[in-house]
């Protein structure tokens, strides 16, 4: 699961990853995203929880992609990952969690695992904070194009922008 | 027991008597958490009592934790049984609940994957209208032997309720293992702990573990009652299946309140059985 991994754990603000999405498999697909963590002038302030993960259009939790928390008590409060995917097996999400990050950039790439076929999917971002709000943002896109894809989400309030990039 | 005449609802019966009994009040427990995460046992405290604003407390429900009530309730109490039911559906563990002034109040611990069902379950209970000899209307809890001298238009009915909600930890299990094939209960398609603003549930109505008939009523209201002016309940009849769908148009506690009355058996010595369930029902935002 290593390759899952989200990048930027520990690490400066937007990690550059573009010169490293050659792909030697064309099924193989790599999807970057740029999340947004925003400032927000509360007090006091609590980073958020945030899971990113890919549904299908039905609606059926397909894969996780990054989950940032501290305690597991509180990943309920992820309600859409939590129902989707998070509470049906821990397994599934161990090898891509890490801690909840300070408001900045993060920038990381996943890798569109095979045997996922080709199709209509949604990505899915969901940031829920102690003491704040949440924000539950959704795209579809289509995996197996083979043709870039970028897209660009903004926030609402828990979330600043959020980019998108599919490369074939 | 396959109820196969018609059914009626418990206040249209109410409203034909003098006398509305207290047991025709609204009824809830509200759980401060219906789903929980984590790999350590979490407990939630429950608040139930008997009431006309929903979710707003009025009078104690149930009482085995060494509260205080007034005997009439006390009376209502010993009929009450508070319990949890596992993801097993088998293994059921008493709640302590300890009546205040306006409700009841307890905790569960919830040490297992799965759902939780939350009881507070009247068993059946005698409830005798009358007059007294002076004409006044009365009722009494127990059996015709404490009926006072003189009293005439003696009316018996048997009550039961269960009040009820359900709580998640982690992975959720199908309703079908709580089924319990007494009173009025909830199966079907959807589950109580995964209910989202804008998504229809499907819920299927059984009584003593049959699905109800078509026709059927059931109101479902949203919490918060008393801050409002109207109480925009949602009514529902069920179809051939014993279904009703619902569909959330907010966030929040709701409660659903299901009553079926049905002509008793001659050897029960009463007019009619009497049904309810009290569902809490918590929805969450997209």
């Amino acid at each position: 699961m290593s390759a899952f991994r989200s990048l930027g754990i520990g690490g400066g603000k937007t990690l550059a990853i573009a010169g490293c999405l050659i792909s030697a498999m064309a099924s193989a697909e790599s999807i970057s995203l740029s999340v947004t963590v925003p400032e927000l002038e509360v007090d006091p302030y609590h980073r958020p929880y945030v899971a990113v993960w890919l549904e299908t259009p039905q609606r059926k939790g397909v894969e996780v992609i990054s989950v940032w928390y501290e305690q597991d008590e509180w990943l309920k409060d992820l309600r859409q990952w939590w129902r989707k995917l998070g509470r049906a097996d821990a397994t599934a999400y161990q090898g891509v969690t890490g801690a909840t990050r300070k408001p900045g950039t993060y920038t990381y790439e996943w890798q569109v695992p095979e045997g996922i076929t080709a199709g209509d999917y949604v990505l899915c971002f969901e940031a829920s904070r102690e003491a704040g709000g949440r924000d539950f943002l959704r795209q579809t896109v289509y995996l197996g194009a083979g043709t870039p894809q970028a897209y660009q989400l903004t926030g609402n309030y828990e979330f600043g922008e959020i980019a998108i990039s599919i490369q074939p | 027991m396959r109820i196969s005449t018609p059914i009626r609802i418990l206040t249209l019966i109410a409203a034909t008597l003098s006398a509305t009994p207290v047991l025709a009040h609204g009824r809830y427990v509200l759980p401060s958490h219906t789903l929980l995460s984590g790999e350590e046992p979490q407990s939630v405290t429950l608040n139930a009592s008997i009431t006309n604003d929903i979710f707003h407390p009025d009078k104690p429900l149930g009482n085995n934790g060494g509260g205080s009530a007034n005997p009439f309730l006390l009376k209502i109490f010993s009929h009450v049984t508070p319990y949890i039911t596992g993801p097993d559906g088998k293994t059921q563990e008493v709640i302590e609940l300890t009546a205040f002034t306006r409700q009841s109040t307890g905790d569960v611990t919830l040490k297992e994957d799965g759902t939780y069902r939350v009881t507070i379950e009247q068993t059946p209970t005698q409830m005798i209208y009358f007059k007294n000899a002076d004409g006044s209307p009365n009722r009494i809890i127990g059996e015709r032997s404490a009926l006072p001298p003189g009293a005439t238009d003696i009316e018996a009915h048997l009550i039961s309720a269960r009040v009820e909600t359900f709580i998640t930890n982690n992975a959720p299990t199908p309703l079908a293992k709580h089924a319990s094939g007494s009173g009025i209960e909830i199966g079907g398609t959807a589950h109580p702990n995964d209910l989202f603003v804008g998504e229809p549930a499907t819920f299927q109505l059984l009584l003593d573990g049959q699905p109800l008939t078509a026709g059927v009523d059931a109101h479902l209201e949203f919490g918060g009652t008393r801050h409002r002016n109207e109480r925009n309940t949602q009514a529902f009849t069920t179809n051939e299946a014993g279904e009703i769908t619902v569909e959330f148009a907010q966030a929040g506690f709701y409660l659903l309140e299901v009553e079926v009355s049905a002509p008793a058996p001659k050897t029960d010595k009463v007019k009619a059985r009497h049904h309810s369930l009290y569902l809490t029902l918590e929805v969450f935002p997209q």
